[in-house]
């Protein structure tokens, strides 16, 4: 599609500005080798894997560790091309010119030069690097494949690559010996190929590929053990709804695309993600159309990033290998949705109309399913489980703050939970993997004692989930709940608009996931050992990722201090937001809050609040109340679930999982492979098929009835006359010769009568 | 009047002997084996089939040279012509005949009858055809037809031990005289309003005297033609051809089912297209009415028969009313030639597989002993070769390329579809259904030999002779030949009648 | 060389297969090794004159007719042999050619019951030149005859070497596809004679209807009369009933046959014949099109959940396979057709590929109840695998070819065709969409169903239960290979198709309406013809997009 791009000699005016370049360090031009090489390991550890001494692992970890170093190297050249590239920038010449909707152009180049000032400190954009070949043509049209590499991009290759690479090794030891330990490695490879493919996508057909394929992995990953019917059931459980969002996904670009080709000159559509966030930005696109397309983006992200009302599938996933959870189910995959907004920031902004309000779609979504999330971990018993809502929460978390503008707030959660997230998921598979089981209630506890690697990496782990400081959530979190805008107490913190309610949302999740990680850790380390086996700390292989993930908790929050932060100099301000948030053509003017001193204590304090009602309940109350049975307990005898009533029934529905899973399982999913197929089934044989057979048979039938009735009928009747006349005389021959002859004659003759008769009428 | 006649002293016509010289070759052969019948007794009898054989194709030779020579003749002042539809129709006349004499040879000659009257029968039958095609007068017309039809009655009751045959010859017989009378009273009404017997002066009157007696006039052709429906057996006249096909000895079914059909079909397309040709607002509705009933009677008929040769007879109805439709439109301006083509290419094409399946029925039968279609359960176990043989020719008559039927079935459609009215677009589409229709039968004949268990495992395999096999081997590459490359067929059936005797 | 490919190359592929079949009937039908070998080689033969077709193909004009011919045939009709190959065609002989050779193989030790290999191959071969000739074919009449020829080698087929209710079926088939097609034949007359053409070459058909306006009320019946004939050979809902039941009853190789290739000529004849020779027509007709399109895609799917047999399920699948396809072509755009001959090849390597398995499943375990079978992973992996890979590739995951059809049609049905409705098209497109998620739904619930678990008890222990055997491996193996590099890199099939299908689709259609000013449409003779004049819809949307 590269056709429609003028490269414009200089600084020249003709056409609108994309924020992209073609050029740039070879590095960041080339940035497709790095999925490349993962994908040449899936190959050949398909094709090799069970021939070669570590049964392939070493060919997944070699190249998923090149993937990295690469990764790492690409940062640094983007580090150096952010400040200080001052290439040539494409620009996009539009259809007609009477398309510029001038007034609001002139709007936005203002507010974007303000914004850039006022945000970066800095003369020149941001240029992307945009590298494409031709992939397909069809009706003429030349569809590319290629690289869109700027800081998001950048960020996302180096959190896929290093948690990649940590799980792989990881894996050696969790599923050592397992009876599919070859194609284990091969679709973790295909998976991280296909995610680093999706993060670099140049364009949206692309970017759904590799969606697809990141799905089709879970899918694979999930159902490793499929032999249960449990595990290929959540299988075909996520690939089914992702497929449902997938729908969404599909129309979706498919919108995108030709509303964009109707702006642009020469060509019916385009898929170019810097395209279409440009002619959004700019109001070349009508805002039903973005509206619509954004709406249905949504489900994408709603099925893939597990929000309300899609997420069931993903606590379900769980059934996979703990490393595919961490890996897949937390840090990376289930981020798509979320990587996939910001990528298109433009549409949705637009879409969405982000600025200005104080309420959308995306941030109700993103709100209401960080509630879910948050409320359902509470009454799991499976430690994984917990893990997954909380990861639904805190994606809700991240949609949120897409949803009200706070595009660096929740890519930096993007980044931070990345870490802590696959640091808790790894952590719990270790302790799963001392005591072959996740069910905390009835099978751990006390294992801080023979687990202290473990359970000092998930306490960090926890801690930064929760968000207290100093550890990493809280700096994105804090960020999040002041980009809502909604914190009026000392006149607001700005943002683009007064989402108040998110706020409260955000306030009420943040006390919900502290108590709930407490309840967890209290569950798995604390108190009396309810399984059996003899514990003992998990090997190198396990516990070394562990710490690295740990220390990544601790620091990832210091890459992104609040702006004014005064307990540093400047220049240790904001660096990721100044990295990785695109200041082009192709990304809107978003408004950034001001961080809050009160807020920031006002969030801590709620925090604790919540750690300190769960620690009251579990470490005082059942502590004791276990000493006193003189065995473990995970409640009090007589909890508030049995002696309240509300209690009883909000932990009822909360079971029940707000009885979604029943909605969709039972009502929609069991209505359509029953009654409803049945249905057309019955319609398809007896109505259609029969009409068929019934025409058949009447044809058939009609051949009887004119045989026996028509040409046999004179003659039966005849011959059964001459029978009985005929039966003494008993000649069959006579009966024949007789009968039928003059019957036949006597058709003969009327039929000729008759026929003259009509015709002397007519003629 | 009178003296009319008495002063027309008796002239010798002119005769042209060799356009007359495919007849007297006939005649003379037949003659010849009569004689040799009477001298030698038994001993000429392993001979007879060849030397009828050799007669009919010794008889071609003359038409070859006719057709070389390209002239057209006319004899008797009009009444006798040999042009190129002539010619070409008694090809047909003349390769059926030998296909069914080799049908016969074994058939006849095990059976213990009168073997040298039998092909003597059928030589006069076949002359008779051959003067049809020439015949352009009611009075040859007549003759002609009774000389094809008085031997294949004796034909048909040949197996004289057989009740079912002899009801059969006599039905044939009876039905046959009831069908000369109707025509004849049509053929009288014709003469009364024209005052001549000449096709051609027929046509005339009637175009100049358009006004005179119009009911009289269409009485005349409904008569006519319905004389002749009932040899080429198109319902509602059709009702002898189901007991007559099934009692008669297999060849002569064979025989009459194509070349009784077929001279049956070149009389009223001379009577169409030479006498009655100004008539189109008659006979159009007539012939239209005919084709389209037996197209969908004959095979609705047919799809519930259990015995191969009625099903056969059935079809053959249906076969009809295909043959039929063209001349439906025959009347439409510009369409006369093609559908008179059209009816030519579909005889030949029909001559070709009706005699092949029936070639097959008759080896089959050998086996079986039985034309119940049951029994030919599995024939593609024991006999493989007859059974793709007939799928071919069953398929053909079907209509599925790139069997000749195929091209007959383009033809007819094509000349409905360029008639540009309602009515020939109508019996295009129920021809459409009806060939469908008819294909159900026809394949389910097909895949019983093919895929069901032979009755009672009977794996023995067939006896054939020579002979069939010559036939089958000619009728199928006619068969296939017409299909692909209808080219063969198209061009000589690509004839006229119209510009004769006006 | 070269002369001798662009002269005779079309005419000897087409018929290579006959002149096998005449040898193989001389040989006694005792020597079935003999049989088999001579027919394997015809099929290579073939298949050799497709590598040397495609080399010699300009892959630069894939416009236009090429290695053309055009002798007259039937002078009495003006009906020629012209045989010719465009882009369009050629993605299809090529399936064609692949997939013969590979059924062959495929049959080599397991003929199915009665046997009798001779009658078998040559009846596959027979079917090759009816396939490959009707995709060569230019000429109505020599269509039509091509058409037909592969009617009866599947009937046969069927009847023979079927299940157990194959007298049902086989008939059905033949039936149901030759009532289309009569009424199809009555259409192609019609057109010849109302257009006058000289002669019923394509080429000239086009050129006749285009300058003698046919009325509309015949053009609308002609093109039903095709529609019907094609349509039942997709088939399209509610024509479609005769497929289950001669996919159940089929032997194996008819199966993969008649899903690689015989219902392609159907949606072939719609892009081939239908769509360019009436344009308006089509215009007409194409919101019916693109209605029973979309039921077919639920319909189907609903179908497919209902099953409880595996083959009669992949059989249903077809049906709303299909409809894609039909969807595609129904928008009569460019990219909605390039989508559709996408979409044939990528099911008839797909859905052929998964017979395959059926057949390969049922002979080890003698069933294809779903509710018996379980664990072919466990037991085969291998196969296991490969099944896991084509019901990927069956409900449409990028980088698999099935995507590649299913995706751009979907699309297409967004901006449709220049006279057709764009709401109406843009439900179906979300419908269409809707059916991608019920197609994973019965694709995964069959997977999950034949190949996860554990085997069931009466099968456990059972020997005959072999992984992937040499021969599949032979006969698979291209399938698969082709399905990735589809997948990878769909430009394989996109950039032969786009020129010719562009060619063929009439001028007007293609232009959005938009794009166009009254002065172009003038000059493309547009507006007379689709209705530029009101440009309703055109204009709200344009005007909506522009705001």
């Amino acid at each position: 599609m590269t056709e429609f791009f003028i490269i414009a000699e200089s600084a020249s005016q003709s056409g609108i500005p994309l924020g992209i370049t073609s050029g740039g360090s070879w590095l960041l031009r080339n940035a497709w080798i790095i999925p490349l090489l993962p994908a040449l390991s899936f190959l050949g550890i398909l094709f090799f894997g069970k021939r070669m001494p570590k049964k392939g692992a070493e060919l997944g970890i070699t190249a998923v560790g090149a993937a990295f170093v690469l990764a790492v190297l690409t940062g640094i050249a983007w580090f150096d091309h952010r400040d200080n590239y001052h290439g040539e920038e494409a620009h996009l010449a539009v259809a007609a010119s009477e398309h510029h909707a001038e007034e609001g152009h002139s709007d936005h180049e203002k507010e974007h030069d303000e914004h850039s000032d006022y945000d970066h400190g800095h003369g020149h954009s941001s240029l992307a690097v945009s590298n494409t070949v031709t992939w397909f043509q069809t009706n003429g049209v030349d569809l590319s494949v290629g690289v869109l590499v700027d800081g998001l991009s950048v960020m996302m290759l180096f959190v896929v690559t290093l948690i990649s690479l940590l799980v792989h090794i990881y894996s050696t030891d969790y599923v050592g010996g397992d009876r599919r330990y070859t194609h284990y490695f091969a679709f973790l490879s295909l998976f991280s190929a296909s995610m680093l493919t999706l993060v670099i996508s140049e364009n949206t057909l692309q970017l759904l590929v590799a969606w697809e394929l990141v799905g089709v992995c879970s899918f694979a990953l999930i159902g490793h053990w499929w032999e249960e019917k449990p595990n290929s059931d959540a299988a075909l459980k996520a690939f089914l709804t992702n497929r449902v969002g997938d729908m969404g996904l599909l129309v979706g670009v498919t919108i995108l695309f030709f509303s964009v080709g109707s702006v642009l000159p020469d060509t019916f559509g385009s898929f170019s993600i810097a395209v279409t966030n440009t002619v959004a930005n700019n109001g070349l696109l009508s805002h039903t159309a973005l509206l619509v397309a954004a709406a249905c983006l949504m489900a994408a992200v709603m099925s893939k990033s597990g929000q309300f009302f899609l997420h069931t599938w993903l606590p379900d996933a769980m059934a996979g290998p703990t490393p595919v959870s961490a890996l897949i189910h937390a840090a990376t995959m289930v981020v798509a949705g979320v990587f996939m907004i910001a990528r298109l920031y433009g549409v949705f902004f637009e879409g969405l109309s982000i600025g200005g309000s104080s309420i959308n779609l995306m941030a109700l979504v993103g709100g209401i399913t960080t509630l879910v999330g948050a409320s359902l971990a509470f009454v799991q018993r499976d430690i994984k489980k917990v893990l997954a809502y909380s990861t639904i929460s805190q994606l809700g978390y991240m949609v949120l703050a897409l949803g009200v503008g706070a595009w660096t707030a929740a890519v930096f959660h993007l980044f931070t939970h990345a870490f802590f997230k696959a640091c808790l998921f790894l952590g719990s598979g270790s302790v799963a993997h001392a005591v072959h089981s996740f069910d905390m209630k009835s099978d751990m506890g006390g294992m801080r004692k023979a687990m202290p690697h473990t359970y000092r990496t998930f306490i960090i782990g926890s801690i930064a989930l929760a968000g207290l400081p100093p550890l990493a959530g809280f700096w994105s979190k804090d960020e999040i709940l002041a980009g809502t805008g909604g914190w009026g107490l000392f006149g607001g913190t700005g943002g683009n608009g007064a989402y108040t309610l998110m706020l409260v949302m955000g306030m009420i999740t943040a006390a919900l996931t502290a108590a709930y990680m407490t309840r967890c850790v209290y569950l798995t380390f604390f108190g009396e050992f309810r399984g059996h086996g003899d514990l003992h700390e998990s090997g190198p292989r396990i516990v070394v990722p562990l710490w690295i993930l740990a220390g990544f908790a601790v620091i990832a929050g210091l890459f992104n201090l609040p702006k004014g932060f005064q307990l540093v100099p400047d220049s240790f301000q904001e660096r990721f937001g100044h990295y990785v948030e695109p200041v082009a053509g192709y990304f809107p003017t978003i408004a950034h809050a001001t961080p809050s001193w009160s807020l920031a204590i006002v969030s801590t304090l709620i925090v604790l609040g919540g750690v300190t009602a769960a620690w009251w309940y579990y470490f005082v109350k059942v502590e004791a109340a276990s000493k006193a049975a003189g065995k473990s307990l995970t409640e009090l005898p007589n909890g508030p679930t049995t002696v309240y009533p509300l209690a009883k029934l909000i932990h009822n529905l909360l079971d029940k999982k707000y009885y979604l899973d029943h909605l969709y399982t039972g009502i929609i999913a069991g209505g359509t492979k029953g009654p409803l197929a049945r249905v057309a089934y019955r319609f398809n044989q007896q109505v259609i098929d029969g009409t068929v057979d019934r025409v058949g048979e009447t044809a058939v039938k009609s051949g009887q009835f004119v045989y026996d009735k028509i040409d046999q009928l004179v003659v039966d009747g005849a011959v059964n006359t001459s029978g009985r006349l005929s039966s003494e005389a008993g000649g069959e021959l006579r009966k024949v010769q007789s009968g039928k002859v003059q019957s036949y004659a006597a058709i003969l003759f009327a039929a000729a009568t008759v026929l003259a008769g009509i015709l002397i009428v007519i003629v | 009047m009178t003296t009319q006649l008495l002063t027309l002293a008796f002239e010798r016509p002119a005769i042209d002997w060799h356009a007359v010289a495919p007849e007297i070759t006939l005649l003379a052969v037949g003659c010849l084996i009569t004689l040799i019948d009477i001298v030698f007794l038994e001993k000429a009898r392993p001979y007879t089939a060849t030397l009828a054989g050799l007669g009919v194709l010794a008889t071609a030779i003359p038409i070859i040279t006719l057709a070389i020579d390209g002239v057209d003749r006319v004899l008797f002042d009009g009444a006798y012509v040999v042009d190129d539809f002539a010619l070409f129709t008694k090809a047909i006349f003349l390769i059926s005949g030998y296909v069914i004499i080799l049908l016969s040879t074994n058939y006849v000659a095990e059976g213990d009858y009168w073997e040298n009257e039998y092909y003597g029968l059928l030589l006069a039958s076949l002359m008779g055809m051959v003067m049809m095609s020439s015949s352009r007068d009611l009075i040859s017309i007549f003759v002609a037809l009774e000389l094809l039809s008085i031997p294949a009655y004796l034909m048909v009751a040949w197996r004289k031990r057989d009740a079912r045959s002899n009801e059969a010859g006599l039905k044939y017989y009876l039905m046959g005289v009831f069908a000369s009378a109707v025509m004849l009273y049509g053929m009288s009404i014709l003469f009364g309003v024209s005052g001549s017997t000449q096709l051609s002066d027929i046509s005339s009157y009637l175009v100049s005297d358009a006004s005179s007696s119009l009911a009289a006039v269409t009485l005349a052709i409904v008569f006519v033609v319905a004389g002749f429906a009932f040899k080429v057996s198109a319902a509602p006249f059709h009702t002898w051809a189901p007991d007559v096909y099934e009692g008669s000895p297999t060849p002569v079914t064979a025989f009459l089912s194509v070349a009784s059909k077929a001279a049956g079909f070149v009389a009223l397309l001379q009577l169409i297209y030479v006498g009655f040709h100004n008539q189109s607002a008659v006979y159009e509705p007539l012939i239209w009415i005919l084709a389209a009933a037996s197209m969908t009677f004959g095979n609705l008929v047919a799809l519930k028969q259990t015995n191969i040769v009625r099903m056969m007879a059935y079809s053959g109805v249906a076969q009809t009313g295909f043959i039929l439709a063209p001349l439906a439109v025959a009347g439409h301006a510009g369409l006369e030639d093609q559908a008179l083509s059209a009816v030519l290419t579909y005889l030949a094409i029909y001559a070709a597989m009706n005699l092949g399946a029936f070639a097959v029925i008759i080896t089959l039968s050998r086996k079986t002993g039985s034309a119940e279609i049951t029994s030919f359960s599995g024939a593609f176990r024991y006999a493989p070769a007859m059974t793709v043989a007939m799928a071919f020719f069953l398929f053909s008559l079907a209509g599925i390329p790139p069997l000749g039927g195929w091209f007959a079935k383009f033809e007819v459609f094509s000349v409905l579809a360029s008639s540009d009215d309602v009515w020939g677009y109508a019996l295009a589409v129920i021809a459409a259904i009806n060939s469908v229709i008819a294909l159900y039968y026809y394949a389910s004949v097909a895949r019983r030999m093919w895929a069901d268990e032979a009755p009672e495992n009977d794996l023995t395999p067939v006896s054939t002779t020579s002979s069939l096999v010559s036939a089958l081997v000619i009728c199928a590459t006619v068969t296939l030949a017409f299909g692909v490359v209808p080219q063969i067929v198209g061009r000589f059936a690509d004839v006229t009648l119209l510009t004769l005797g006006g | 060389m070269e002369n001798f490919i662009n002269d005779w190359g079309l005419t000897v592929t087409t018929f290579i297969p006959l002149v096998g079949v005449a040898i193989m009937l001389l040989i006694p039908r005792a020597q079935e090794e003999l049989h088999k070998r001579m027919a394997l080689a015809t099929s290579l033969l073939v298949a050799v004159m497709g590598v040397l077709i495609l080399t010699e193909f300009d892959f630069d004009a894939t416009d236009k007719l090429q290695f053309a011919v055009d002798h007259v045939w039937i002078d009495v009709i003006n009906s020629h042999y012209a045989m010719g190959l465009d882009g369009m065609s050629l993605p299809l002989v090529l399936l064609t050619i692949l997939i013969v050779p590979l059924c062959i193989v495929y049959s080599w030790n397991h003929f199915p019951e009665p046997q009798n290999p001779k009658a078998f191959l040559i009846l596959i071969l027979v079917l090759e030149t009816g396939m490959i000739g009707t995709f060569m074919a230019q000429d109505l009449v020599l269509f039509f005859v091509f058409f037909e020829v592969v009617l009866l080698p599947m009937f046969f087929m069927i009847a023979v070497w079927g299940g157990d209710d194959r007298r049902y079926a086989s008939l059905k088939f033949f039936l149901y596809t030759l009532f289309g097609s009569a009424l199809m034949l009555v259409s192609f007359l019609a057109l010849y004679f109302l257009s006058g053409s000289e002669s019923f070459v394509l080429s000239d058909l086009i050129e006749a209807v285009a300058a003698n306006e046919i009325s509309r009320t015949a053009g609308l019946w002609i093109f039903a009369g095709m529609f019907l004939g094609f349509g039942i050979k997709v088939p399209m809902f509610p024509f479609h009933t005769w497929l289950p039941d001669a996919h159940t009853q089929a032997p194996t190789v008819g199966s993969v046959i008649l899903a690689a290739v015989l219902l392609k000529l159907g949606t072939y004849g719609f892009i081939r014949i239908a769509i360019p020779v009436l344009p308006e027509a089509a215009v007409e007709w194409a919101p019916w099109i693109g209605l029973l399109a979309v039921i077919g895609i639920i319909y189907g799917a609903l179908g497919c959940l209902a099953q409880t047999d595996m083959k009669r399920l992949i059989a249903f699948s077809s049906v709303a396979h299909m409809g894609f396809v039909m969807l595609g072509i129904s928008t009569l755009t460019d990219f909605g057709i390039n989508a559709a001959i996408m979409g044939m090849v990528a099911h008839g390597l797909i859905t052929g590929m998964l017979f395959f398995i059926a057949g390969s499943v049922k002979e080890r375990y003698h069933t294809l109840d779903i509710g018996r079978l379980g664990g072919l992973l466990v037991q085969a992996p291998r196969m296991g695998w490969i099944f896991g890979l084509c019901v990927m590739a069956s409900l449409g995951l990028p980088g698999l070819a099935g995507f590649w059809g299913e995706f751009p049609a979907i699309l297409s049905a967004y901006n449709p065709g220049n006279g057709l409705s764009v709401v109406t098209f843009r439900t179906f497109m979300v419908i269409a969409a809707l059916g991608t998620v019920l197609a994973a739904g019965y694709l995964l619930w069959l997977l999950q169903r034949a190949a996860f678990g554990t085997p069931k008890e009466e099968f456990a222990d059972d020997p005959a239960i072999t992984d992937v055997t040499k021969h599949e491996w032979i006969s698979w193996a291209p399938i698969l290979a082709l399905i990735v590099a589809i997948g990878i890199y769909p430009n394989l099939v996109f950039r032969v198709t786009d020129g010719a299908v562009d060619a063929s689709l009439d001028d007007c259609l293609q232009v959005s309406a938009s794009e166009l000013t009254p002065e172009q449409a003038e000059a493309l003779g547009c507006d007379s013809i689709y209705g530029l004049g009101e440009m309703s819809h055109h204009d709200e949307h344009a005007a909506e997009t522009n705001q």
